[in-house]
């Protein structure tokens, strides 16, 4: 079931808010479609930072491998990133899928190149995935209503318990066995 | 008759450390998520834990650049983990497990060397791989 109780538009404000606080920078300054590498300065630790807020923020798990590794893990060693360090047809086939908008993304260029492509829209859509995962009954009272005070955070209209999510590894493993059985995108997998 | 090439690779990675102390006071859990049990038992029996642990999370970005993965757009990315600092004697040296591990085989990755640095509130390590390849 979609999860109506916590909107896009909430959801990119959140996302926002998280960069702001972290980079220290204006929230309002902040494009939906600029680089957070390139064009907003961030560094690794700084994703340690934005992904835990946003983590505590909607009560749910992101991913924490990237999609390269977890096609590596699910499909074979050298399926996505060649021995010279550059990505298959199959990797960039399936990066685009994920990052729609990021036409730098082609088979043939560096692994190293890929995590420029995260932007605010692209964390906010990855949030927006795992919260559409709202089970239709509360697992623990059976109660078929969801209820949120803020509008980041779900809880049972029943009991009150928090809602519980698929974490976003889980997620994304799905995905790429959906990916393949619908596209073939890897050939030899 | 063959030749083998070699071949360098070079990451350097630079932390703040403040930034760094930060995140790990509000994310307790984090340092088992980054660091290996070496990893930690040599960092808190030190007086001040949190520039060294620093300078291991600055060695681990640094190999990923070395090999040629970049940095980590997500959160607490498990090939952290297994890049490993250990100590020999006084210098540190590199250990790969996992992922790291099978990736810079897969590049042919021989030898590699790991210097750790800090100074006030910044931490740095340099990371150098030797790739051979035969031709
Ligand atoms: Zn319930």
């Amino acid at each position: 079931m979609a999860n109506s109780l916590v909107t896009r538009e909430r959801i990119d404000q959140e996302v926002r808010a998280a960069l702001a606080t972290t980079l220290r920078i204006d929230a309002n300054g902040i494009g939906m479609e600029q680089s957070i590498i390139n064009d907003l300065g961030a560094t690794s630790i700084d994703f340690l930072d934005i992904n835990f807020r946003l983590e505590q923020v909607f009560g749910i798990r992101l991913a924490s491998q990237l999609l390269l590794d977890h096609v590596e893990e699910e499909l074979g060693e050298g399926t996505a990133i060649d021995r010279d360090n550059k990505i298959t047809a199959g990797a960039a086939a399936l990066l685009r899928e994920q990052f729609p908008e990021a036409e730098s993304i082609k088979a043939g260029i560096y692994a190293d190149e890929v995590p420029a492509v995260v932007t605010p829209g692209s964390i906010a859509t990855a949030v927006e995935k795992i919260i559409a995962h709202l089970p239709d009954a509360c697992p623990a009272c059976s109660a078929a209503s969801w209820k949120s005070d803020d509008s980041t955070k779900v809880a049972c209209g029943g009991c009150g318990k928090d809602a519980e999510y698929p974490d976003g590894d889980e997620l994304t493993k799905r995905w790429i066995h959906d990916m393949q059985r619908e596209k073939q995108l890897f050939a030899n997998a | 008759m063959s030749t083998t090439h070699t071949r360098l690779r070079h990451g350097i990675d630079l932390v703040y450390v403040p930034k760094f102390a930060d995140l790990l006071a509000r994310q307790p859990e984090l340092t088992a998520r980054l660091f290996t049990d070496a990893e930690r038992a040599y960092c808190d029996r030190l007086p001040n834990p949190v520039p060294h642990y620093a300078a291991r999370f600055a060695a681990k970005e640094a190999a990923l650049k070395a090999l040629g993965l970049g940095i980590s757009p997500t959160g607490v990315d498990p090939k952290l983990k297994d890049i490993e600092v250990v100590r020999r004697g006084t210098a540190p040296h590199l250990t790969l497990h996992g992922k790291p591990a099978e990736h810079a085989q897969r590049l042919g990755v021989a030898d590699s060397t790991v210097s750790l640095t800090h100074d006030g509130d910044h931490a740095l390590a340099s990371v150098i791989m030797v790739t051979k390849e035969a031709s």
